[in-house]
């Protein structure tokens, strides 16, 4: 039965393999994918620049074959468009390209072909869908469609090309669009930009020969200029312009074999154009980039972390030891996965990656593993680290969900986000006190279940309470470390400490919360109840203070941050966590509440590594609710 | 006692603790909807705002002497509070004490002095005994709009009344020209143009200074010369027969007229009558244009801007005096570069010089208003006009005197600016100032740090009082001059430059093309501080993130000013703090004592948590936290 089922698995293996290498028929794209190029003031392999492209192009990290729709790699795509485009038929001298190629211009150059009916552009208004008269269920056009599309503007009632209207608004100074024109110019402006990646304006292939400090060199100009012994004296581009062409032709005959072999003395050939005409012609950080890229160690550590839970759960009411084995496990390898990502996105920017919300978000992620093993090694009894793995998971696998709010391409970084000390500190201390409290909730969020499934007063609850306690205090001293470097580097880089900006207000707020929360529970003002719903509501300004002030509020100096979208997810997981409380409170509160009882109770000593007790004899002298 | 104590307690630590974080939170709504300078006028710079912060600091102080004397054991809740107490005091002193100015830098130039933005200057300057006499009065006018009946009145200064009756801090200036014959600018002319069926084009004042005015409505030219001399006006009012290939000048002098053909005087000197005065026509330029030095040379032959350079000699003169004639501008002279007038004044007619169309009109001393229509490049006859004559000019356009003002002086209003204009550069603060000189009060609107509205004068029987409204300027202590300015930026996209390399604008020195995170985008200033204790040079760089201190001051690179996308100016953010060391020292304390609170409290919660395991079995034990529970044992000791 077993062997049936391996050599099963074996065949579909193979099957898959075979179709894979299939699909993308020998030819070595892998070398185009680690050819480095300049894009927007960095220098990256071309493998990310085909990522990047598609993702702003589709709006979808998923890279499909034109027509058939099948999944392609994102490289073979860029370059199989880039080649595929007829104007490099033409004659040097006929090959003018047009400054702003929205239209008519495209195709004077070149013949529609394939790509130019892949339905590749989103329209993602309904009503631009309407005004561009799209099937229903159509959310997708293709380039040769818009470039052809006519549309019947309100305002005028007369019949017009759709690019002469965007051309217009484009032009027109003053006054606020409407959604409608907005989502149209981004329409054509994708179109733009689908047509320049085409004619290779935006592909920067070799370093200027003329100081490295200029631009790089672009393969349309590259291919449309007439090289000579004055202007290429060492005929390198000449060089490369004949390797370019031979890689062409090899594609479109479909010769795999001279294909790779053009590639791989094209390759040769830009690393000597960098060694030359580049302060830095090591390869080294680009082929980094691409393994990072392929690998996708933080969705890997989040499905790690996800299965890490599901298998921890269960081990907590009851010990099982092979499930905490498995869970133990898959959480290290999340943890391994999570930590090399990191360390090397450090190496590709050659900072610490904390400079923008994705970043924030993975360090976050990084964070509450980390404090996650950290509390597990003091405590042993797998709460915490299901806690840290639902949330890691939640936190590696977010990016995925929502690429655009969260864009995890690297960039180069404003000024303000190279100073290097106070900044890494500041952030990666305000990270691990964010993931405390994200564990604090959990374990608030844990008591109030055990309120729920214990008539009786829980004893397991006595230490989750002194459990979320520490893990607040932890997160506390964290978030205080984090503002107190935040103000310095603020006084480093803004030239001022404190300055009431929203950002360092919610932080504020979040601390002087959590303080007022331990400082109530001290002075015994509130109990077991109130730590845990107090822990959930503490956190709201937690959240407030990253996705409020980035994602609604848009104001301050933070604006590195800024993003858009989400607010209905977060609107629900709030409503549901109110819900949640008041539904407990309700549940449990009118038992509670006639116990009368000592402000806080001890920590029952438990064997390490032992379950969770859930419930323990009733006692007289009980915990109040929130306040006495 | 009883009052520290109950300032001391819990509920008011954690009730001022959450009414700051309330309103401080408020304030970032605020921000948000209305604008940064919106929240610190009314949450975080107000009032309320600072004594919260004061409940908050007496709460801690409280804390902190309701402790004494300080336990060991309490250390760290005592650091804690007394951390906090300071960052609140420091924080305090910054708002009340901190300020906040900019330096805008040209390369090359100086300042001895930053603005403050948030604050207005009024500055009046009048005569007095012993010259001019200034007086400046600053105050904060907020960052809205005041609100209709809204004044600030500063009484009594110098012996005159100053109220500022309305204030606008978004302000759009609407200019109307008044008859004044007292403190008039020159003739002011209303026109309306229409062109084919009637169909209006344009409205225009048309005004003048000594030198003529012109206006420009579409395709046409108008222009408004004051004649200052009555022999002129024959001159002007006909153009002269046969004035020859280089033009014909007529001399007015004391009533008397000279008409001199440029071909046949060039290079002579030509008596005036007998008035004892002549004029050498000293260099004929066909096509004037300015060089350096004030001079000008020709550009070719053709005649398309003729020009003469002339020596009057004045009887009581030795030496020559420098004159200029233009045909195009007849009343253009150098008397303004001179400070005064030359009593010889000049005429120059030139066949050659085509006029665009449109019309010219003549104002004679005696106020009288004539027109010549520009038809098919040519002057026409000239015809008297008056308020709500029409005449063609041809083209199929007409036009229409709707006003005529002899003498007119400048009347500014400013109205509260549109919410789209607002970020556009001419929508600036203004005020409308009253003054009471003399028990009569004169009202002017005034435009904040605007070179042209930003100063007016009043001519008052006390003499000329110049007020100015301007931000308010605060000394630096040292003099900060830009070397140079650099600047990076990734604005622009590639495809702008379709066809081109990378054209990315790089204008800096620094490396762009380095690793990803190496590229130093942003803004460099070099600059040289001198002071009294240091007058030699020293360097410094300011760049983006990374600012300098100075004296009391912090320099950072805020921005910088761009013509045609080009940084001309380097904007620099100079602030004093002087809480910032109470912050540091208060959050060293705050974070010693949270360290220490973290970390002592762990062992003794284990070692009881220990024993109620061994004695109590799994039941909590019924006893107060006396070890974290500080207040309440205060309260039992009470």
């Amino acid at each position: 039965m077993q062997t049936n089922l391996i050599a099963t698995l074996v065949v579909g293996f193979a099957a898959a393999v075979q179709s894979f290498a299939a699909e993308r028929g020998n030819f070595d794209w892998n070398a185009w994918g680690h050819l480095v190029v300049q894009d927007k003031l960095r220098c990256k392999p071309l493998d990310t620049l085909a990522r990047e492209t598609w993702l702003d192009l589709t709006l979808s990290a998923r890279c499909s074959g034109p027509k058939t729709g099948a999944s392609m790699d994102c490289t073979q795509a860029y370059v199989s468009m880039l080649m595929e485009w007829s104007g490099w038929d033409r004659s040097p001298d006929k090959q003018g390209t047009p400054s702003r190629v929205w239209r008519g211009a495209y195709f004077q150059l070149h013949e529609p072909d394939r790509w130019d009916d892949t339905a590749l552009l989103p329209v993602d208004s309904s009503l631009l869908r309407e005004l561009l008269g799209l099937k229903r269920g159509r959310t997708h056009v293709s380039p040769r469609e818009l470039c052809t599309a006519k549309i019947t503007v309100s305002a005028t009632k007369e019949e017009e090309p759709f690019l002469n209207w965007a051309e217009e608004l484009d032009r027109r100074e003053g006054g606020e669009r409407t959604e409608l024109e907005q989502r149209a110019l981004d329409l054509a402006n994708s179109l733009r930009d689908y047509q320049s990646h085409r004619i290779g304006q935006r592909l920067f292939l070799v370093p200027a020969p003329d100081g490295p400090d200029k631009p790089w060199l672009s393969l349309a100009a590259l291919i449309s200029t007439e090289y000579s012994d004055a202007n290429d004296p060492g005929g390198h581009l000449r060089k490369v312009q004949q390797l370019l062409a031979g890689c062409r032709k090899a594609l479109l005959t479909n010769s795999s074999a001279d294909f790779n072999s053009e590639t791989a003395k094209l390759a040769v050939q830009l690393k000597q154009c960098r060694q030359l005409w580049s302060r830095d012609a090591s390869s080294f950080a680009a082929n980094l980039e691409v393994a990072f890229n392929r690998w996708h160690l933080f969705r890997m550590a989040g499905i790690c972390l996800a299965l890490a839970f599901a298998a921890t759960v269960p081990s907590i009411r009851s010990r099982r030891p092979a499930l905490v084995a498995v869970g133990t496990l898959l959480y290290s390898a999340g943890s391994i996965a999570a930590l090399v990502g990191f360390l090397m996105r450090s190496m590709i920017t050659g900072r610490l990656p904390v400079a923008n919300s994705y970043e924030f978000v993975i360090c976050f992620g990084l964070a509450a593993v980390l404090l996650g093993w950290l509390l597990e090694w003091s405590d042993r009894r797998r709460l915490v680290i299901s806690a840290a793995a639902a949330i890691a998971a939640v936190a590696f696998l977010l990016p995925e969900v929502v690429p655009v709010s969260l864009d995890g391409r690297i960039t180069t970084v404003a000024p303000i986000l190279r100073s290097g000390f106070w900044l890494s500190l500041h952030v990666t201390a305000t990270a691990l006190s964010f993931a405390a409290f994200a564990l604090s909730t959990a374990a608030g969020n844990i008591a109030l279940g055990f309120f729920l499934v214990s008539a009786r007063r829980p004893v397991g609850l006595s230490r989750l309470t002194a459990l979320n306690e520490r893990i607040m205090e932890l997160g506390l001293l964290l978030l205080v470390v984090g503002l107190i470097a935040g103000c310095a580097w603020a006084d480093n880089s803004w030239g001022r400490f404190w300055n009431w900006d929203p950002k360092e207000i919610w932080t504020l707020m979040a601390a002087a919360g959590y303080a007022s929360l331990l400082y109530a529970r001290r002075a015994g003002l509130v109990g077991h109840f109130g730590v845990a719903a107090l822990s959930i509501a503490c956190f709201a300004l937690v959240s407030a203070a990253w996705y409020g002030v980035n994602f609604l509020l848009h104001c301050g100096l933070h604006d590195y941050g800024f993003g858009e979208g989400g607010a209905a997810g977060v609107g629900a997981v709030l409503v549901l966590q109110i819900s949640y409380v008041a539904w407990v409170a309700f549940r449990s509160g009118g038992k509670l509440a006639r116990q009368a009882g000592p402000p806080i109770p001890a920590i029952p000593a438990q064997r390490p590594g032992a379950a969770w007790p859930m419930a323990e004899p009733t006692s007289r002298n009980t915990t109040p609710l929130i306040a006495r | 006692m009883l009052l520290i104590r109950l300032l001391a307690s819990t509920r008011v630590t954690i009730a001022a603790l959450v009414l700051l974080a309330a309103a401080a939170g408020i304030g970032t709504v605020v921000e948000a909807a209305w604008g940064r300078q919106f929240a610190v006028w009314y949450v975080y710079g107000a009032t309320w705002f600072l004594a919260l912060l004061g409940l908050v600091g007496l709460n801690l102080a409280a804390g902190i002497l309701i402790r004494f004397p300080w336990p060991v054991s309490a250390w760290s809740s005592v650091a804690m509070r007394a951390g906090m107490l300071m960052f609140v005091v420091g924080a305090a002193v910054t708002i009340v004490y901190g300020i906040e100015g900019q330096v805008v830098l040209r390369k090359g130039h100086d300042a001895e002095n930053m603005s403050v933005k948030s604050l207005c200057r009024l500055t009046v300057v009048r005569p007095s005994q012993r010259g001019q006499r200034s007086t400046q009065i600053t105050f904060a006018p907020g960052p809205v709009d005041w609100p209709e009946g809204r004044s600030l009145d500063f009484g009594v200064k110098d012996g005159f009344g100053v109220r500022v009756v309305k204030f606008l801090r978004h302000s759009r200036d609407r200019i109307e020209w008044v008859r004044d014959d007292a403190n008039f600018i020159g003739p002011a002319l209303q026109l309306t143009m229409t062109g084919n069926g009637n169909a209006p084009v344009g409205e225009e004042w048309l005004t003048s200074s000594v030198f003529g005015g012109e206006a420009v409505v579409g395709p046409t030219r108008f222009e408004l010369l004051p004649i200052p001399v009555e022999t002129m006006v024959a001159g002007f009012l006909k153009t002269p027969e046969n004035p020859g290939a280089s033009g014909s000048l007529s001399v007015h002098f004391q009533g008397r007229v000279e008409t001199l053909h440029v071909e046949d005087c060039l290079g002579k000197k030509i008596a005036i009558g007998s008035s004892g005065a002549a004029v050498e026509i000293a260099e004929y330029l066909a096509n004037a244009r300015p060089t350096s030095g004030g001079r000008f040379k020709s550009l070719g032959d053709k005649p398309k801007n003729p020009m003469l350079e002339l020596k009057v000699y004045l009887p009581d003169q030795k030496e020559p005096v420098r004159q200029i004639a233009f045909a195009r501008l007849p009343l253009m002279s150098l008397d303004g570069v001179r400070g005064y007038d030359l009593p010889v004044k000049f005429v120059y007619h030139h066949a050659g010089v085509a006029h665009a169309p449109g019309a010219r009109f003549l104002q004679s001393p005696d106020g009288k208003l004539y027109c010549r229509a520009v038809i098919d490049g040519a002057l026409s006859d000239a015809r008297e006009v008056t308020k709500g004559d029409r005449f063609a000019i041809g083209g199929g356009y007409e036009i229409a005197i709707r006003d005529y003002l002899p003498r007119a002086r400048q009347e500014i209003s400013c109205e509260s600016s549109p919410s789209a204009e607002r970020e556009s550069y001419s929508a600036g603060a203004a005020a409308l100032v009253e003054l009471t000189l003399g028990g009569q009060p004169r009202r002017l609107w005034l435009k904040q740090d605007d070179e042209q509205f930003g100063y007016r004068q009043l001519v008052t029987p006390q003499g000329v009082v110049t007020v100015a409204l301007e931000c308010d300027r605060r000394p630096l202590g040292f003099r900060i001059c830009l070397k140079s300015l650099d600047r990076k930026t990734e604005k622009r996209d590639a495809t702008e430059d379709a066809g081109q390399p990378n054209k990315e604008t790089v204008t800096g020195k620094a490396s762009v093309t380095g690793e990803a995170g190496s590229s130093d985008a942003g803004i460099v200033s070099l600059v040289d501080i001198t002071d009294a204790a240091h007058p030699n040079p020293a360097g410094y760089r300011i760049a983006t993130g990374q600012p300098i201190s100075y004296g009391r001051f912090r320099i950072c690179q805020e921005g910088c000013e761009e013509v045609q996308g080009h940084a001309s100016a380097s904007v620099l953010k100079v602030a004093t703090d002087p809480g910032l060391m109470i912050k540091y020292v208060g959050c060293i304390m705050l974070l010693a004592g949270l360290v220490g609170s973290t970390l002592m409290r762990r062992p003794r919660l284990r070692s009881r948590s220990v024993a109620v395991a061994q004695n109590i079995s799994a039941a909590d034990p019924p006893v107060v936290r006396r070890d974290v529970a500080p207040d309440m044992r205060i309260r039992r000791a009470a």
